[in-house]
């Protein structure tokens, strides 16, 4: 058969989903920033406590975390894939 | 016997030795028994559990702070009022501001509606923003350093206490108790019989807001911003929130929720026994007056529009703080979608001339997302909404610069009439039946059909409305800058 079949899907999620987490978490940084740009730069009152902004802060690294696993984990199964069919193409021609 | 290990990732065989799996990379390390079975593996398993549920945990609790689901239980269990007083309306009295817990200045009335003959007119010192409140045939109202009850019926003083700070809010009675704010940041419950001192309660700034009691807890908001709850039988302290800015003069309750207007623009609904967030809105331009409620609509006025919100939407966690940076992405031209309207709004109305515009097509225009900051500009140059509405279940009525009172429709903001008056109206309106009772600026109280704008009379009072006009058992009580509280039948 052409299309290879992969062997321990579980444990190659897991390898592609801790890089994954990591990138997602570093990037959930960025809504924080931007928070408290916008609330050190605009005008008036904005009626967020230091609490709130810290809360939503690791609220955004977390949820952050989480679609950077889910997408690196897809992504390393993804990429494992592809690879196991191009060398199964090379091996056949 | 062969020993080629096996890769995990892709089943491939491989080289006996070898780290790395020669097809996918991956590595091929074999795990030690203790790792696979045992005592260990179970004590690595519990440690992994304990890890992710104190993760889980933890982030349900950021999230239940900002947005909480559940009413807070230490609030329910450790502070229960000890009474169920109530100013809420019932017939023969004006208990509180607006007349009722909403605010709305709008009383069902079946009887004779009063005709515009002054039955009486007395002096009763240097006028302030204390509205006659009226229970058990007895009006109660502060003044500078005072608060006293006269007889309904002989216009004379039944008692006058001389508390220690200017009396600028509505009082509220509820049974036989009256709750007096004080700008020396006390709030004093006074019996209503006799008005010696049961209990007080000192805030950190003056109490500018006139209180509110339902369920035994009565409401007040203090001139720094912060919104107590206090055990109306013993004056404890039940919760408190601090709203950043100075609140708007009084609060609207509804359905176990509280309307809270911030001066400097925001919005709050909240859960009224606990003080939870239900909804939190950035208007962005001043709130001049306090929020009513009819039906299920909040209205605010700010920056000479009124606006209309659903006293029932709730925001999703978070919302708020990202709306927030998705507005000010859009604002700054960063290629987003357009940010949806805030949660729960309805309308935005201006004073119109005629021919009703409709004001909901601005939830989904993106100057909606303004709002108050950058008010709709009125057809009629320099009209703005200039006092509290007064609200019913279809309908609120507020008067403008242009020396109008609007009936705009609750459903949509659609203008149903507009009634000319002599000059700029001054204070809320107050609805008694299909009668809708205002005062102007130049001393004239009108009565106006609520149905038709049609004017039914109107009486010099000789000096403007200092407070809006009280209404009980078929007779108005209205006080003017000139210190006097008329009686109108």
């Amino acid at each position: 058969m052409f299309i290879p079949r992969i062997v321990n899907i579980n444990g190659n999620f897991r390898s592609g989903a801790i890089p994954g987490a990591v990138v997602g978490a570093f990037l959930g940084i960025i809504p924080g920033i931007f928070l408290v740009m916008v609330l050190s730069g605009g005008q008036g009152s904005y009626y967020v406590g230091l609490f709130e902004v810290l809360s939503f802060a690791v609220i955004s690294v977390a949820a952050g975390g989480l679609v950077g696993s889910i997408i690196g984990g897809i992504l390393n199964i993804g990429a494992l894939f592809l690879k196991k069919a191009f060398i199964r193409f090379r091996g056949i021609h | 016997m062969h020993n080629s290990p096996i890769c995990p990732g892709c089943g491939s065989e491989n080289e006996p030795g070898a780290d790395k799996c020669i097809n996918c990379g991956n590595q091929l390390i074999a795990m030690p028994a203790w790792a696979t079975s045992g005592p260990q593996r179970n004590s690595l398993r519990r440690k992994r559990i304990v890890l992710w549920s104190s993760l889980v945990i933890i982030l349900a609790v950021f999230t239940w702070f900002n947005y909480p689901f559940l009413p807070n239980p230490i609030i329910l269990i450790f502070s229960t009022p000890t009474s169920d007083l109530s100013s809420s309306w019932s017939p023969g009295k004006w208990p509180m501001n607006g007349g009722n817990l909403s605010g709305s200045a709008y009383v069902p009335w079946t009887g004779e509606y009063p005709e515009g003959v002054e039955l009486d007119s007395i002096y009763v010192g240097p006028s302030t923003r204390s509205a006659p409140v009226i229970s058990n045939g007895t009006v109660y109202m502060g003044g500078e350093s005072t608060v006293f009850a006269i007889n309904a019926d002989t216009s004379e003083t039944s008692w006058e206490s001389q508390p220690t700070g200017p009396v600028h809010g509505t009082l509220a009675v509820a049974n036989d108790t009256l709750f007096v704010p004080l700008r020396n940041k006390e709030i004093l419950a006074l019996d209503a019989i006799s008005g010696s001192r049961r209990w007080s309660f000192k805030a950190e700034s003056p109490f500018v807001g006139s209180p509110s009691v339902d369920k035994g807890i009565v409401y007040s908001s203090t001139q720094k911003g912060r919104l107590y709850a206090l055990d109306a039988g013993t004056g404890n302290q039940i919760w408190t929130m601090d709203a950043g800015d100075a609140i708007t003069s009084a609060v609207a309750i509804t359905d176990n929720k509280i309307a809270v207007g911030v001066s400097t623009g925001g919005l709050f609904i909240i859960d009224a026994r606990t003080g939870d967030n239900r909804l939190k809105v950035r208007i962005g331009g001043l709130i001049t007056h306090p929020p009513v409620v009819g039906g299920k609509s909040v209205y605010v006025v700010s920056n000479g529009n009124v606006l209309s919100f659903d006293v029932d939407s709730r925001a999703l966690p978070w919302a708020y703080p990202l709306r927030l940076i998705w507005t000010q992405l859009w604002l700054w031209q960063v290629p987003v979608p357009t940010p949806p309207g805030p949660a729960g709004f309805r309308w935005r109305a201006t004073p119109m001339e005629d021919g009703p515009e409709s004001s909901i097509r601005m939830a989904k225009n993106p100057e909606a997302l303004y709002l108050g900051s950058h008010p709709v500009p009125s057809p009629i140059p320099g009209a703005e909404f200039v006092t509290t509405p007064a609200a019913t279940s279809d309908a609120i009525y507020i008067g403008s610069t242009n020396n109008s009172v609007y009936s705009l429709s609750a459903k949509d903001g659609k203008m149903l009439w507009k009634f000319d008056a002599s000059s700029i109206p001054v204070v809320q309106p107050t609805v008694v039946g299909e009668r809708l009772y205002f005062g102007t600026s130049d001393g004239t109280l009108y009565s106006v059909d609520r149905i038709n704008g049609q004017e039914e009379w109107s009486l010099g009072l000789g000096s403007p409305l200092s407070a809006p006009v009280t209404f009980a058992s078929g007779v108005l009580y209205a006080r003017t800058e000139d210190g006097r509280l008329h009686q109108i039948t």
